[in-house]
């Protein structure tokens, strides 16, 4: 069965031409030899595999990512609304300080950067580069502060690719929200990539909520230079499967990264985030925190390893793994991974599985609040650092709607 | 700098252990196939069972892969290459110590293990291992007193057949993994333990493993066995000749506690390291497993590791009992060119099962020293809880140090904790003790020692000491 | 001034950290049997002195010398200024997780006995010699047992190191802050154990924001130290006039040099 699955779904998907023609040949390729990861794949481990089967069996959206992108001549506003909306296409309005990337500069900028998860067999990479046809790509310049909101909402059962590219120049600060939604049999695959220049600042904010049996790929591939600051805050809730892999690369050290991620899952849902964060370079500094709330049968992967070559001197690094489980049916696996060569360094993990504190509810409930308020409020809690450093500022009234249900059972 | 001057200094103390023992040898050939099983089984007089044991997991193993997972990079192994068995001549049917060549007696003697009945220590009964044999067990009528059973294992399978029968293998079963199963295959001797119901052994048990042939592969095969409310504290040493070559060194111990029942094991591991360019040295590639299979057994493994070029080793508890516990408490310098991939699996199963893990890793020059740990809670374990803790020190710009911790919870009963840490030799505290007066060698000693201080605490009093001294360090005052 | 012997002489330092110049030129001259007090605001150069004397490795000497009993200490190692008889009592004590307090304070003692040519004390004589020491800064011996300073609250920190002054018999004290972060009672167990130490055959440097420990401690000397300088010297009235005027008032123009 699976072995005619792989090649009927690959060669199903339409040809590309022009620019990506060359990847997705390879893509293609590299999909019918590998297929789906086996276990022995460190990184698969864990994952279900007929979740993932049943990743690549949708056709690939019908209107293939039809880009238009309008020019606000005279925009004051400096920030950019990127929505795929239902007709599938790609509508953005760009503003002040952001420019679309040309295809010469998409090209220059994939000849620069090969996004390679440690030459191994990169599966959400592969499946993207397979169905996708387009990259959409922006520079973002100059120093007053610019947001970009990325919105794809999505209920046909359909696979539907996406590959960004941001471009930060050097000084330049701006706020990125990602709202990923899904119902229904939908499957993404969402390509991420960010350059932070010098001293740029980015705060990137994800919001993935998916419903149904709607399943989600996402990987996130960060370059800081020197003096940047990155910092994302990642939400994942529902979806039948989703995994993020998020590969933070410390071009020269001297630079801040902050990671924060939040799953909650219920039902059967797997909810996995893989995560890289390489200091090349000395006086890198990260900070890590990554939590989950499980219920009934659900299952919460987390893998995240911290690479300090001998390069990189005087690097701080802390990485927690907190995770809660709310039933008797559901489980945890996380492993945090330090890998260090360098000896004058101070990192540290740790990680926790546990369940809500009796000891909590019951001072709550001693003060007159009722076991289920004591659990919503205790649960909040647990969430509150990760779900305030979403910049909602992007767009208020999006994000209201979904934070504020975010915990509700 | 001149620190780092010191720091090396400090940690390069010579090999004490690396002289050879001239004695002749009975060696069968090199390779391994299953005649050689049955030389080796026909040697030993076994019973039928016993070869068909080992013929089982030959089988198995001929179908295995050697492990990739462990990031161990070394040269591959010829397994037709080493003799799987040596034996001091004449040593076959030994009665008592006067039969034993002086020579390896004199070995054991300047290992600090006298085997005589003048000499040796008082309260420490030792199986000393010569190669592929057992050379002696001291106090063993003294045991047998209380009913304890300490031999090795080949007269285990021959006064004992039973309880081997009954044991053997099953907390590490033949085909667990590549060297388990080749350990099956081929192991020569080691020792074994019987605590019967109610009985706290009253001294240490200990067993000293001594390479001499640099072309032998050492495969001892371990066996303790606690009956209900029974409690034994077991020791093991090693040490090498140097040799340039890599020799094999792949053990599997298997330990049972009933009811009730608590082993503490504990581990100094100084096997020859190769030399400063990484040349030479033992593989010590060593399956370790403890199965606290009655309610509120204890099983607590301690180690220090500082010997071999490359260990390959993950003391484990599978907790079954009820509230029964696993400890594991470990020190792992490498040094030079060495590396060590060590930690331990805390298999809960049971209710109420608790494990503890503290492992310290301190890695020098351009060594690699990896914790690798598994903590599994599963869907029975109702009130199960962890705790681990893995810090690690850096000496020297070239070390390597990972962890990697994998935790793993089915249960919503439950608690896992890990911390870990990794640092280097704090300037400040450096300071504060030289600005005491305290010379900056002594001062870096103290420090290591603190810092592996959580570990030492739980060797025995007679390995403490030990233990120090092999780190080279001195630790002030914890033995009179 | 008497014939008094000095033990510390501070000439002309110059010197920081990292680069950076903190102490520019400062002169100081320490007698038998006297007691300084050094007061500044907080980056005005007192602790990096102390830190030279002691002979921190990440302080660079720029010019100048330290001068402790005709030796120069900026050419030895800080084991061997410890050795000799300088002691330098920290502001903020590091812990060290896992090195026993008692074995600590033995291998330093031993050390400083050598020196002495005093015979080294074995645990058991060890533990028999510190009781004593231990009711000087009213210390339990559940104390020597614990990590050094683990888990040690302020005032716990502050009298291990009067502790370790009382063992280790400096001919020099130099106590970097030793009344911060101590309440009334702490502090006057800290002072009276320095009193109680202090003889006419050592000398103590106090450094201190406040004129608070001078109540209990009386200071011969007290030493205003600005921008890296000692700009004002004068008796123990000088702390009184610092505590009402504020450091302000105090500036370091040339012509107002006293000494």
């Amino acid at each position: 069965m699976k072995e005619i699955c792989y090649p009927t779904w690959i060669d199903s998907i339409p040809v590309n031409s022009g620019l990506f023609s060359q990847t997705q040949i390879l893509a293609r390729e590299q999909l019918k030899t590998n297929g789906i990861p086996k276990k022995s794949f460190e990184a698969w481990r864990l994952t279900n595999s007929a979740l993932l089967t049943e990743f690549i069996k949708h056709p690939l959206c019908s209107n293939n990512q039809k880009l238009e992108l309008n020019n606000i001549a005279d925009s004051s506003k400096s920030s950019v609304k990127l929505s795929f909306n239902s007709e599938g296409r790609f509508e953005a309005n760009i503003g002040k300080g952001i420019e679309k990337l040309n295809e010469k500069e998409i090209n220059l900028y994939l000849s620069e950067n090969s996004t390679s998860r440690n030459n191994n067999y990169d599966f959400n990479k592969t499946i993207n580069e397979a169905s996708n046809n387009k990259l959409i790509g922006f520079r973002v310049k100059g120093k007053e502060k610019k947001s970009l909101e990325i919105a794809i909402q999505a209920s046909l059962n359909e696979l539907i690719p996406t590959r960004i590219i941001i471009i930060v120049e050097e000084g330049s600060n701006i706020d990125i929200l990602q709202i990923i939604e899904g119902s229904k049999s939908v499957s993404h695959s969402h390509i991420i990539e960010i350059h932070v220049g010098d001293s740029a600042t980015v705060k990137h904010g994800i919001v993935s909520i998916g419903k149904d049996s709607s399943k989600l790929l996402a990987s996130i591939f960060v370059k800081q230079k020197k003096h940047s600051t990155y910092s994302l805050s990642c939400i994942q809730k529902g979806w039948s499967m989703s995994r993020f892999e998020k590969e933070i690369v410390q071009l020269y050290g001297n630079a801040k990264t902050t990671l924060q991620g939040l799953q909650i899952a219920k039902q059967k849902q797997e909810l996995a985030t893989h995560s890289l964060v390489k200091f090349n370079g000395p006086n890198g500094y990260l900070e890590q925190i990554q939590k989950s709330i499980l219920d009934d049968e659900s299952h919460s992967i987390f893998q995240g390893m911290i690479e300090v070559p001998k390069i990189a001197q005087k690097t701080e690094a802390s990485q927690l793994s907190k995770n809660l489980l709310l039933s008797s049916k559901a489980k945890v696996d996380t492993s945090p991974q330090l890998k260090i060569i360098a000896d004058d360094v101070k990192c540290n993990h740790g990680a926790t599985i546990s369940q809500l504190s009796n000891e909590e509810i019951f001072y709550l409930q001693s003060r007159g609040i009722n076991t289920k308020q004591a659990n919503e409020l205790l649960i909040n809690a647990f969430c509150t650092d990760i779900i305030n450093n979403v910049p909602i500022e992007v767009n208020q009234s999006a994000c209201q709607t979904y934070l504020a249900n975010l915990t509700e059972k | 700098m001149t620190k780092n001057s010191t720091v090396s200094k400090v940690l390069e103390k010579e090999y004490k252990y690396g002289f050879l023992t001239q004695v002749e040898s009975e060696k069968i050939p090199k390779g391994i196939n299953e005649d050689i099983i049955r030389l080796i089984s026909e040697k030993k007089q076994e019973p039928e069972f016993l070869l068909d044991f080992r013929l089982r997991a030959y089988k198995q193993w001929k179908m295995m892969d050697e492990p990739k997972w462990a990031d161990l990079n070394y040269p591959a192994i010829d397994y037709q290459d080493i003799i799987y068995y040596s034996a001091p001549k004449g040593i076959e049917k030994k009665k008592s110590l006067d039969e034993v060549d002086p020579e390896i007696l004199e070995t054991f003697d300047k290992l600090g293990i006298p085997l005589n009945e003048q000499k040796r220590l008082s309260n420490v009964a030792v199986d000393a291992v010569f190669d592929s044999v057992s050379i002696a067990t001291t106090f063993k009528e003294k045991l047998a007193e209380d009913g304890v059973i300490f031999c090795s294992i080949s007269e285990a399978v021959e006064e004992h057949p039973d309880l081997i029968k009954k044991y053997l293998g099953k907390v590490v079963p033949i085909n667990d993994n590549f060297f388990a199963a080749l350990n099956s295959a081929i192991f020569s001797d080691g020792s074994f333990v019987y605590i019967p119901k109610g009985v706290k052994c009253p001294m240490e048990l200990s067993s000293y493993f001594r390479i001499n042939s640099g072309d032998t592969g050492q495969f001892e095969r371990t066996l303790i066995i606690a009956e209900e409310r029974s409690s034994v504290s077991y020791l093991e040493g090693c040490t090498a000749p140097m040799f340039d070559t890599n020799t094999l060194h792949a053990a599997v111990v298997e330990l049972i506690a009933l009811d009730d029942a608590s082993i503490k094991y504990s581990t100094v591991q100084n096997w020859y390291a190769g030399d400063k360019n990484g040349v030479g040295g033992i593989y010590n590639f060593v399956t370790k497993r403890g199965q606290c299979k009655g309610k509120r057994s204890k099983i607590s493994w301690s180690q220090v590791e500082t010997g071999s070029s490359i260990t390959w080793k993950y003391p484990s508890c599978i907790l079954q009992g009820e509230d029964s516990t696993g400890e594991f408490y470990s020190v792992a310098l490498t040094n030079n060119k060495q590396i060590a991939d060590t930690g331990t699996k805390m298999i809960h199963i049971g209710r109420n099962t608790k494990s503890t893990i503290i492992s310290k890793g301190i890695s020098a020059g351009s060594s690699k020293n990896t914790y690798r740990g598994k903590v599994h809670i599963g869907s029975k374990a109702i009130g199960a809880k962890n705790y681990s803790q893995c810090d690690s020190l850096l000496i020297g710009a070239d070390a390597e140090a990972n962890t990697y911790p994998y935790l793993h919870s089915k249960q919503i009963k439950s608690n896992i904790e890990h911390e870990a840490s990794t640092s280097k030799i704090s300037e400040d505290q450096l300071f504060y003790l030289r600005s005491r007066g305290i010379s900056n060698e002594e001062a870096i000693s103290m420090m290591v020692s603190g810092f592996c201080r959580d570990v030492f605490n739980e060797l025995p009093m007679e390995f403490a000491s030990e233990a120090d001294s092999l780190l080279g360090l001195k630790l002030e005052g914890t033995v009179g | 001034m008497n014939q008094k012997k000095i033990i510390l002489e501070i000439k002309d330092l110059c010197g920081g950290i990292e680069g950076k110049d903190i102490l520019n030129g400062v002169n100081l001259k320490v007698c038998e049997g006297e007691i300084h007090a050094l007061m500044g605001r907080n980056g005005s150069g007192k602790s990096t002195l102390s830190k030279m004397i002691a002979g921190h490795p990440e302080y660079t000497i720029t010019s100048g010398e330290i001068i402790f009993r005709d030796k120069d200490l900026t050419q030895l190692e800080p084991e061997e200024r410890a050795n000799i008889g300088v002691f330098l009592g920290f502001q903020y004590p590091i812990e060290i997780p896992g090195v026993k307090n008692i074995d600590f304070l033995r291998v330093a003692v031993n050390q400083r006995r050598k020196i002495l040519a005093k015979s080294e004390l074995d645990t058991i004589e060890f533990e028999e010699w510190i009781e004593e020491k231990l009711k000087i800064v009213k210390m339990q011996t559940d104390f020597l047992e614990r990590g050094v300073n683990e888990g040690f609250s302020g005032g716990e920190k502050k009298r291990n190191e009067i502790l370790q002054m009382a063992l280790l018999e400096p001919e020099v004290s130099i106590l970097d802050e030793t009344d911060s972060g101590l309440d009334i009672d702490a502090l006057r167990i800290v002072a009276a154990g320095i009193n109680k130490l202090h003889s006419n055959e050592r000398a103590t440097v106090l450094i201190t924001h406040y004129q608070r420990l001078l109540n209990e401690i009386k200071p011969d000397f007290v030493h205003i130290m600005k921008n890296g300088e000692i700009i004002k010297t004068g008796g123990k009235e000088l702390a009184i006039e610092l505590e009402q005027k504020g450091y302000e008032t105090f500036q370091n123009p040339l012509n107002e040099n006293t000494e």
